[in-house]
């Protein structure tokens, strides 16, 4: 399963992005095969709409679960319809922390 | 009685109950009480930036009933930031269209199913 998280660095002790749409990176972990992959948010500084190009991004991924501290609107609306899960850490978190509980 | 209201719609309460005014004595006894569709209402225009056409249809009411939730949230934080109080985020008529669960082991918040959900990163059920 593929799981797409909101990242403040590129790396494994990044922290975990407060707003999904507006995060500097994406990190897709594979729990099956425990690969980490790190994208870029080429979109970060468009004005509006930035949840929504990113749900976009990591749904043409194969991403089923997406990871931040909140989404917006857009965002929650284009994940619940496409059937991907949402989970909010609000307060500040470690990639690690996250990572370590995945089965 | 009065006419029923309809249910608001919203996307998620908020993770804190409520905002206190620091650097002053406040009242203990004057407080505000923001409705959770009057948050949601603040969340959708002013900070998502949604038209309130748009926000009226994502909270399911009609337009003249998302501008006078609108309009008393805004006042009632006027309030809170003019005399200044305490602020208490609660009550209306607000049901979340996505449920949200919590998953100790994870100590994160998931949208899933109402009943017999578990924990997408995990996989324990929910609390």
């Amino acid at each position: 399963m593929k799981i797409g998280i909101a990242l403040h660095q590129n790396n494994r002790d990044a922290m975990i992005h407060e707003n999904f749409g507006r995060c500097a990176w994406f990190g897709i972990y594979d729990s099956a095969s425990g690969d980490m992959q790190f994208i870029p948010n080429s979109d970060l500084d468009q004005p509006g709409h930035a949840g929504l190009r990113a749900s976009r991004l990591l749904a043409e991924e194969g991403v089923q679960v997406v990871v931040a501290g909140r989404f917006g609107s857009h965002a929650m609306d284009f994940l619940e319809k496409h059937k991907i899960r949402m989970v909010v850490t609000e307060l500040p978190r470690r990639l690690e922390d996250i990572l370590c509980n995945i089965k | 009685m009065s006419r029923t209201r309809k249910t608001r719609s919203i996307q998620r309460a908020p993770s804190y109950q409520g905002l206190k005014p620091y650097g002053v004595q406040v009242k203990s006894n004057v407080e505000v009480e923001l409705h959770l569709e009057e948050y949601e209402a603040i969340k959708l225009c002013d900070f998502d930036l949604l038209t309130q056409a748009e926000a009226a249809d994502v909270m399911e009411v009609s337009r003249p009933t998302f501008t006078r939730i609108y309009e008393s949230a805004r006042r009632k934080m006027a309030r809170v930031l003019v005399e200044p109080c305490v602020m208490k985020i609660r009550g209306g008529h607000a049901m979340a269209r996505t449920v949200w669960h919590q998953c100790l082991v994870c100590q994160v918040s998931f949208a899933a199913e109402p009943v017999n959900a578990v924990c997408p990163l995990c996989g324990t059920g929910r609390i």
